[in-house]
């Protein structure tokens, strides 16, 4: 459930900056952050959607089959 | 002294019609079979010990009741053509019932006294039999009749012949015989007793006590199959079923193979109809699952990267303004310290005072005569106080 973490501490970081008393550093930081979870995520579905287009793949072949 | 047949036949028709005796006599016998063929009229008159064929014209319009006593008057005549004595009949009385009519019905009454016909006594027949003994004789239509049937409904089944003489002074403990075999040999499933038609005297046999305790004890079920439809006898009776030519004998004993063979297929068809169906309708419903998981997989995939992509924007936006906002505080910080800039304030036509290196910020530092360093915008100055006066509002001292 890695892509789940790590949106939920994408969400995290979202909210930090929100936050009244946070830093222009610290939000900075939070940004760049952000962005490399982003980055790790959406790596992880475009995997994803490529298994899913397989996965479809087959499943007409089974169709096709019948 | 060689004459031929026809010459024989008709010495014996001649002497025949000169017989004054054989043109005109009464003959009294019991009806043992009577029929009508093209409006004529043909019986048998028989005793204990013979038996002749009577002929009468279409002329009548009832025939004598078989069994019955009758005495019939006309002329006993030779038929050259087929070698045959035939009587003539003028005119028919009735006279009683015959001895053998009536041995029949005692012997009738004796054998339903026992309990031999009784409706509880008969068994079932089985069911595709695969053993069908037959009591009948070896040659004639009757035995090819029953093999037909069973070869075409049930080519499985074996049939096993017992041969007899089926009328005849040996026909009665032949078929005695024929049937205590198969009950005391367990080689059959089922038993069929038959012969084809044939006149009553030539049924009769089948009426013999022997006989019908034989079909009555016999474990095996029983069919009988006696001359024709309108024939019964006593065997008949003891039988477990009656049928009423030997083709339907074998009929009763089996089943059409190709009828059970086609429900069969056809319960086969529909069984695979419906499973067909059935695979047809799983197949389709996994496919609407597949389809539907797949669409889902997408549809979150989908849904998920709208949300990274949101919270990145969100972290964007956040920091955007988080920047303008200490951007404009800044501005605000610079401005308060551009005020506050003691060049801009020299500037305006202020100056900074000092005395021996102090800072004078109020006239009671000072008195007259004091030397003093003065800083303006652009330079500085030294300069003695000539007068020091207190300004009274605010404390300020003038001179």
């Amino acid at each position: 459930m890695k892509l789940e973490e790590n949106i939920a501490k994408l969400t995290e970081l979202a909210e930090k900056t929100e936050s009244a008393d946070v830093t222009v550093q610290e939000a900075i930081e939070s940004f760049k952050q952000g962005i490399v979870l982003a980055q790790q995520c959406l790596d992880e579905i475009n995997g994803y959607k490529g298994q899913l287009v397989e996965l479809k793949t087959q499943m007409d072949e089974l169709n096709n089959d019948r | 002294m060689i004459v031929s047949v026809s010459q024989l036949n008709n010495y014996i028709k001649g002497v025949m019609e000169l017989d004054e005796t054989l043109n005109l006599i009464s003959v009294k016998g019991e009806v043992t079979s009577c029929k009508f063929s093209h409006g004529n009229l043909y019986l048998t008159l028989s005793d204990d010990d013979g038996q002749i064929d009577c002929f009468a014209f279409g002329d009548r319009t009832e025939a004598p009741e078989v069994g019955l006593n009758v005495i019939v008057t006309g002329r006993v005549r030779y038929l050259p053509r087929f070698g045959k004595i035939s009587f003539l009949v003028n005119k028919i009385e009735r006279a009683d019932f015959g001895q053998n009519y009536l041995r029949f019905i005692q012997l009738r009454e004796k054998l339903q006294k026992e309990g031999i016909f009784d409706l509880s006594r008969k068994k079932a027949l089985p069911v595709m039999p695969r053993k069908i003994a037959v009591v009948t004789s070896r040659t004639g239509a009757v035995i090819r009749d029953i093999t037909d049937v069973v070869r075409r409904r049930q080519p499985f089944s074996d049939i096993l012949l017992y041969p007899v003489h089926v009328q005849g002074d040996s026909a009665e403990e032949e078929i005695v015989q024929g049937i205590k075999y198969f009950s005391e040999n367990p080689v059959a499933d089922v038993l069929i007793v038959a012969r084809g038609g044939g006149s009553n005297e030539d049924l009769s046999v089948f009426n013999s006590e022997s006989i019908v305790r034989a079909v009555a004890q016999c474990p095996l079920p029983t069919v009988s199959a006696i001359g024709h439809g309108v024939d019964f006898t006593l065997t008949d009776f003891a039988a477990d079923v009656r049928a009423v030519t030997p083709t339907e004998a074998g009929e009763l004993v089996t089943r059409d193979i190709t009828v059970i063979l086609s429900d069969i297929f056809r319960k086969v068809e529909r069984l695979y109809n419906v499973a067909s169906e059935v695979v047809k309708a799983e197949q389709y419903s996994l496919g609407r699952a597949l389809y539907a998981m797949y669409s889902a997989a997408g549809a979150l995939a989908e849904q998920r990267e709208n949300r990274i992509l949101n919270l990145l924007a969100v972290l964007s936006q956040n920091c955007g303004k988080l920047c303008d906002a200490r951007s404009n505080r800044i501005e605000l910080l610079l401005q308060r310290l551009s005020d506050n800039n003691p060049a801009n304030i020299l500037a305006k036509g202020y100056l900074s005072v000092t005395k021996k290196g102090d800072r004078v910020v109020s006239v009671k530092q000072l008195q007259k005569g004091d030397c003093v360093s003065v800083l303006l915008a652009d330079g500085s100055a030294d300069a003695v106080i000539s007068r020091v006066e207190v300004d009274n509002e605010t404390g300020r001292k003038h001179s």
